[in-house]
Parts: structure tokens; sequence; C-alpha cells
């Protein structure tokens, strides 16, 4: 027979058992989540129109290409150019129509075999280049597809066009006159690079609480604590980093080289310059080991407002002072850029100014002309 | 359970009934046991691997400790049984502890032991067994303290050269013995014990990997993700997935904890080892057969021999209904039938190079002699020396399943996407595990992987810029091409037996001349698989 003492003991010893293995389990637990996305991250998030109350010098980031890079397809700006769809020479003869139904913007594809229709749902794009629409739907696993339309609107023309990367010939099936289907993994890179802020989850994107547009956590990280402890807590992962790494988190977005294939990084490749990054680290400027985007660009400024025509950006470096920084052998005193970094147009009717930094080829005559 | 003292014929005496009963029980366990191991999902024929064998992986610039067994010729040839050989083996060690037992425990709870233990023993689970039961049967035989300080270091000598779960094998022999040798405490015993540590120590040093490998025991708590990777390190408080097997474990050492604690004055040190089977699963079939085989309760139990005929009955039934989905099987092996299925062999085909295993559990499969001459694993199952890369592969696996290929910034500053390590690892197999649907779909999609194999067990994906896997990958692509559409007219297409049950065969062939849903059942089939 088992006493009183017997059971006493037995208690504490499947205590002591259940509180060591919980001791054990609770002790690994803690490493095991790797880490996120930033975008993706849950937690630590600060109201994003907060970073205004204290840091006044970036009121102008409102109208950053940055900040309006994403947009609800049914903003104001959106169904502005989407209403331009039926007067557009371009598009003529291609069926394609948008209707508004309530909240909800569709593109309409009618021909003879009948009508296909896709929601469109955000507008990608700044407009500075191009603005591109997608409708979103879910798989069968419930994860986020994308419809990406055939059809983008380009500033330069002020008017539409293939959207880049899309076949002439469209793709078969239902969405082929409308766009190409892409599924999870690429809608989520296209998002990622046009938010803040991208809550997913098993797939599925969660629009509601997705913060569009690349905003000041989107590069500086979540900042809840920074508000909350009024700056006290600063946590800012640019410091101490080295002009590479500094390129890489530009980079992200706007690409790095090794995302291409060896083969297609050569200066001649007119489709690099629409990828800065890959071009400003082949050019030799980016050897000398102080060059970042930020030698040339405030992100924190639109375009129009960081002067960027001009030579200051070059004498930073080009003052002539050491023998490997000397100024133009052409003798062009007042503009580099458009020997060295001239706007270049690929297969699209995108026009990017050239990254890759040297004595173009094709400029190869002015410097003859002074030699001579 | 009210035992009753066995009833006498007429003619045999009560000694030889129960010795006769003994017998009888003994190979009731024994055919129970068996049949429980070969319900698994291991065929007959198939090899498994019982001492663990050479490792080499990719990514670790340091070495293993490898079994110095292995080193030797005739040892290496027994690395790799065949399942059934195993399977005697293992039933027959478990037997041994049931019987051990049958003067101390209810025979129910034996019986639910044997249960608990054959449904999850593993291969490698047999030689450590074999060691801990010599050991306990040797100790057995020893009264004076320095006999069994010297059965002590047998014991420890013959697990370092067996198996690499020496470390588990020393702390269960010391929490064993070293409470009871204290109690005799002499100067040579100290001494003795100083040169046990000595020797550890300057092992250790001269060997790191050996130090590693006698922590494992320990050092798992520390490797972070290693849940991700080796599922079976899962604790069993938070496991959402436990087993029968898993809760008969339980059951057993809860028992073996409350017949010491509750009958025994002195307390059985090896009980401190229940948190470490219950919060790492891979060790819950160790502890729980070294403490059962090591408990010695004071209360005999006199064997009933009429109400537990009724028991053993009971628990062969239930053993048999377990082995019948297998019967086919087995009886196809016994009668030599040529025709019986295999996994995926990838020694097979054309394809070499690293293997990338998305389940870590798998690195086992990995071992055989054959396969060690084409792949190398880029990380295994062993996480003493491979642990410091767990993150960093857990990462790499997580952007393979979310097809995350390029770079992006990850929330601690580093750098997630997996072309890099692609590029850097490189690796030409990428192998995940069937029931892994989710994860099959996302590489199905990617641009990188094209489908080589599929069985129940693994889907095997080849890397597409990898020349060796072009042509098994053609051969993928028009087999499940062909399966997806089947078309054709008798004797056009190879007459090659297509063989397809719950078990999951692989397709060698396809003998079909009338389209009919067998081929889209079989893919089902291949992506299920009985828990």
């Amino acid at each position: 027979m088992v006493n009183a003492k017997g059971y006493r003991r037995l208690f504490l010893a499947l205590l002591a058992c259940l509180g060591a293995s919980l001791l054990l389990n609770r002790g690994r637990s803690r490493e095991e989540e790797l880490p996120r996305h930033v975008v993706n991250q849950h937690n630590g998030w600060a109201e994003s129109n907060t970073c205004y109350d204290c840091h006044v010098e970036v009121d102008g980031f409102v109208g950053t290409g940055h900040g309006e890079t994403l947009q609800p397809a049914g903003s104001e700006v959106s169904l502005k150019l989407l209403r331009q769809i039926a007067s557009s020479p371009a598009l003529q003869d291609k069926g394609i129509q948008i209707e508004e139904r309530g909240d909800e913007v569709y593109a309409i594809h009618t021909d003879q075999q009948g009508t296909q229709e896709i929601r469109l749902d955000w507008c990608f794009g700044s407009g500075l280049h191009a603005r591109t629409w997608v409708g979103t739907l879910g798989d069968s696993w419930g994860a986020t597809d994308q419809v990406e339309f055939r059809w983008t609107w380009y500033n330069h023309l002020d008017d539409f066009g293939l959207t880049p990367g899309q076949p002439e010939e469209q793709m078969p099936g239902y969405f082929g006159h409308l766009g190409v289907l892409y599924d999870h993994p690429k809608t989520r890179r296209c998002f990622a690079c046009h938010t803040t802020r991208l809550p997913i989850d098993e797939g599925r994107i969660d629009f509601s609480h997705m913060v569009t547009g690349i905003q000041c956590q989107r590069c500086h990280g979540p900042q809840e604590k920074h508000v909350q402890s009024e700056g006290e807590i600063s946590e800012h992962s640019w410091v101490g980093i080295d002009h590479v790494e500094s390129v890489n988190r530009c980079a992200q977005c706007h690409r790095r080289a090794e995302e291409l294939e060896d083969e297609q990084i050569h200066p001649d490749n007119s489709f690099l310059a629409r990828f800065q990054p890959i071009g400003l680290t082949n050019s030799a400027c980016f050897n000398s080991e102080k060059m970042t985007c930020m030698t040339c660009h405030d992100p924190h400024l639109p375009l129009a407002k960081q002067k960027l025509d001009g030579i200051w950006q070059c004498t930073q470096c080009h003052d002539g002072t050491a023998e490997n920084y000397g100024l133009c052998g052409a003798g062009q005193l007042d503009d580099c850029m458009s020997c060295h970094m001239p706007k270049i147009k690929d297969e699209t009717p995108l026009l990017f100014t050239d990254h890759w930094i040297r004595v173009r080829s094709d400029k190869g005559e002015i410097h003859d002309k002074k030699d001579e | 359970m009210t035992r009753k003292m066995n009833k006498t014929s007429a003619t045999a005496s009560p000694q030889e009934t129960s010795k006769q009963f003994t017998w009888r029980t003994l190979g009731v366990f024994w055919l129970l046991s068996l049949l429980l191991l070969l319900s698994s999902l291991s065929l007959p024929d198939e090899t498994v691997t019982v001492l663990d064998g050479r490792h080499e992986t990719a990514l670790l610039t340091q070495s293993q400790w490898i079994v110095p067994a292995i080193q030797w010729e005739p040892i290496d040839t027994l690395a790799q049984l065949p399942h059934w050989i195993f399977a005697l083996a293992g039933s027959f060690l478990i037997a041994l502890l049931g019987w051990r037992h049958l003067q101390t425990f209810p025979i129910s709870v034996i019986l639910l032991a044997i249960i608990g233990l054959s449904l999850e023993m593993q291969p490698e689970n047999l030689i450590q067994g074999i060691i801990l039961l010599g050991f306990i049967y040797a100790l057995d035989q020893q009264t004076l303290p320095g006999r069994k300080l010297l059965v002590l270091g047998g014991g420890m000598a013959i697990s370092i050269l067996l198996t690499i779960e020496f470390g588990y094998v020393a702390i269960y022999c010391l929490l064993l013995l070293l409470p009871g040798l204290f109690r005799h405490y002499s100067w040579k015993l100290g001494a003795g014990i100083l040169a046990a540590g000595l020797i550890f120590l300057v092992a250790g040093i001269q060997f790191p990997s050996w130090l590693s490998t006698a922590l494992r025991p320990i050092s798992w708590i520390s490797v972070p993700n290693i849940i991700d990777l080796l599922p079976s390190s899962a604790s069993l408080i938070n496991n959402g997935h436990v087993t029968l097997g898993n809760f008969l474990l339980v059951l057993l050492l809860g028992y073996c904890l409350w017949k010491t604690v509750t009958d025994q004055e002195s307390f059985h040190y090896p009980l401190l080892l229940i948190p470490l089977g219950i919060a790492c699963g891979h060790y819950l079939w160790l502890c729980a057969f070294s403490i059962a085989v090591g408990i010695k309760p004071n209360q005999s139990i006199i064997p009933s021999a009429r109400i537990n005929h009724l028991v053993l009955l009971g628990s062969l039934l239930f053993g048999g209904v377990y082995f019948s989905v297998n019967t086919s099987l087995t009886l196809g092996f016994i009668l030599r039938d040529s025709s019986s299925g295999r996994f995926v062999d990838p020694a097979r085909w054309s394809t070499r190079g690293r293997v990338m295993l998305m389940d870590l559990e798998q690195s086992k499969d990995w071992q055989t002699q054959s396969l060690q001459r084409k792949y190398t694993l880029l990380l295994d199952d062993r996480w003493e020396t491979g642990g410091v890369l767990y993150r960093k592969y857990a990462g790499f696996r997580r952007d393979l399943n979310e097809g995350r290929a390029d770079s992006y910034l990850l929330s601690d500053d580093s750098w997630g996407g997996y072309k890099r390590e692609l590029k850097a690892w490189a690796p030409s197999l990428l192998v995940t595990n069937s029931n892994n649907l989710h994860d099959i779909r996302r590489l199905s999609l990617s641009p990188h992987w094209s489908l080589l194999g599929i069985d129940s067990r693994k889907t095997i994906f080849g890397y597409q810029k990898d020349k060796s896997n072009r042509s098994q990958s053609q051969l993928a692509y028009s087999l499940l091409t062909h399966l997806e559409w089947p078309q054709g007219k008798n004797g056009i297409f190879p007459r090659k037996h297509f063989r397809c049950n719950h078990m999951g065969r692989v397709i060698t062939g396809f003998e079909s001349t009338v389209r009919d849903p067998v081929p889209l059942c079989c893919l089902e089939i291949f992506t299920t698989s009985r828990q």
C-alpha cells in the first residue's frame, strides 16, 4: 500500500520533472524565431505621421517618389489616368475599357471570343517615370497572387504602353489580354518594395494594415520605441555601415548586381540603367570607398529639389587636386552628366539615368576632338 | 488487477508451470514487439542504419566524431542491416526488458511498455539498447564497488566505440552508480574517478569533436532552430503531434517514477533524466528504455497465468491488427516477390553533388555507401557540430520554401534571399518530406528547381543549372506528364508492372492501355503516408 508520504513524494517528483522539462524547453524557444523581413515585422511600428511632429526637415518627403510609389487604384491620381484609356491612341484597337463600380475599378477586355475582366486594386509607381496597376486575388492555398495590368502609363509619353517585362504576344488563358498572373513570391516582392509595412499571414497579404509608399520606417526601421521615449532611444541601423552596405540597402529594391546573371552585366546593356546600384557598383568612382547613393542624392527630398543638374556631386571628389581625381579631359567644366551619366532608353519607353559612371564608348569622339 | 497464484496441473509443479509461463510470455513479448516493428514504414528488405556511419558534410570545415568501430571492416558491413533483421533483434531486446520485469511489473504495464518502445524504436536505438541492457545485466552480477566501477568503465568504452550517444550512456551510468559508490567511498574510488575525469579531459582536448559529441544530451538546448530542422527534437509539451508510442513511453516513465518514489527508500537517480526525455523527443526512447531497464522495484508480483493469458492474447491481437496493413508486403518479402516496390534511389541516377535536406531527420537515409559515393549532405542531424550553421540553414530553407530568391533586409540587419547561398553552397539536389505539400508546391513553381523523383517519404528536386540533373529531370517530366494524361495502346509502352497501394510506391513503369483514375489516385497516395 502507498502511504501519504509516498504520494507526497510522487507529487513533488512529478512537479520537479515537469518544471525541469518546461525550463529546458523554454531555454531554447527564445532562439527559435528567425528574423523577418523588415516590412513583415509584426511589432514596433510607430504611426506613420508621427515622424513629422519632430523631424520638420522632412516635410517635403510626402512629395517624393518614394512617398507616392503605391496608392489604391481608386485614388484620384490613379483614376484620372485610367480614365484616359478610353481616349488613348495606343489602346484604340485593344478592346480595353475601364469601369468604375462603386469603390472598385475594373479593367475589361472585350473581343469576339468573349469578355474578361480583372479588378484593379493598386497603382504602382510615383508617376515620375510610369504607373502600373495590379489586381490581387487569392490562390487555392489562400496566398495572395496578382495580375499585373498589361498597360502602363508612361510620364514622358503621357500615354499608355506595354508594361515593362510583359511579352509582346499576350499570354494564353483568361488573363492574357489583361495582363500576366504572378504567383505569391513575385507578388510579395512587388509589394515589399512599394510599402513600408507589409503584414503577411501564411501568404495572405493583410491589405488593411499595409502602409503604402516608402515612408521613414521603411529605411530607418520600426521606431515605436523612439517615439514613445520621445527620442531618448535612438536605434539607427544605418550607423557604422560601410559604403557597400549603404548601397545594398537601396539596392534591395533598386536591384543588386548579384540578382542578375553575370552575362547580363556589361556596359552596353541598356537594361541596366533602370537598376542604378548595379551601374554604380561597377563604376570606378565606387572603388574610392567613399561613394554611396547619398553622395549625390538626398532621399528625404523630391528629385526636383535635389539640385541634380550641375557638377557639385562630381567635384566633391573630382576637384583637380589629386592625380586620380582630375577634371574633365574634354574640357567640359559645367556638365558631367551628359557624357558620363546620360539618360538611357531601353526597349521600354522608360528613360533612366545611367549610373554606370564611365567614359562611354558612344561619347569617345568628344575626347578625341579635345585631343585634336 | 487481482493477482492470483498459478493453478497447477496434477502433474506439473508450481515452479515448472511458472517457468513455462515465463517462456511463453517471453515468446509473446517478442512476437508482439516484432509485429509492431515490422509494421513501420520501412519495408522488410529495406536497409536501415543501425550504426552511426561516416558523416561528411559540405558546410562544416571541422570533422565530426565517427564511432571508431566503423573503421573496422567487419563492423562497417554490419552498419546497415535489412529491416527484418533489425526488427528481429530489436524485438528480442524489448522482450528481454519485459521479461526482466515479469516479477516486478504488472503484465499490463509491461505490454504497454513493449508497445510504446516498439512503436517508437529507431534503428540507431538498437546498439544503444543492447549496450544499456548488457551493462545492467553485468552490473547485477557484481557486488563490490571496484567491480562495479570496472563494469562502468567497460560499458563506457563499448559505448564510445559503437555509438555517438555515449554521452547519454555516461550520464546514465554515472547517475546509476555514483550515488551508491559514494556511500562506500574509498581513496581507490576517488583515484579512479579522478583518473577517468582526466582521461575525459585529455581526450576532449585532443579530439574536440569527441567532446562535442559527448555533450550531445546537453548541447541541443543551445542550438537555434533545431526544432525546425529536426522535428524529433521537439518537446512533448508543445508538440502538437504526440503519437501513441510517445504517449505510452511517457506513461512508462510516469510508472517508473511512481514505483520508485512510493516503494523505495532510496531515490533512483537515473529518473533525473525524465525531463531530458520529455523536453527533447530525440531522447525519449533512450530515456524510457534506460530507466525501465535499470529500475528495481522492491515488491515482486507473481504473474498470474489465467487472467494474464487474456491480456497477452489481447496484446497479440493489437499487434496483429497493427501489422495487418503490412501483411502483403511481408508476404511478398517472404515469398521473394521480385516486383515488390522500392523507394526512389538517387544512387541509380546520373546526378551527383551536394544535397540539401529540408528535414534533417532524413540524414540517415543518405548514409548508405552507394549514396555517399555520389552525394554529400550540406548539413546533417549532428547538431553538436553543425548546430552553429542551423540558423543560417533554417533561414535558407525558409527562403526556399517562400520563394524568396533575391536579397532582402532582415530585422537583425542581416540579409535574406536564397540566391547567394545557392551560389555559395551549390546544392544539386533538394530533398523535402513528401508530407509537406505546401513546400512541394512552392518549389515546383520555382524557376531554380525541377522535380526529379517522388515517393511516399521524400520528394527530390534538382537544381536546374546543374547539367547532371538534366537526364533525370527529363525522365521525371515525361513520366509525370504521362501519369497526368495517360494514353496509349497495348504493346506501345513498356510492360512494367505498376504498383500502387496505401504505402505508396514509386512508379517504375506503367502498364495501362485504358485511361483510368489509378495514376491520379497514385499521385495523391504518394503524398500521404501513415503517421
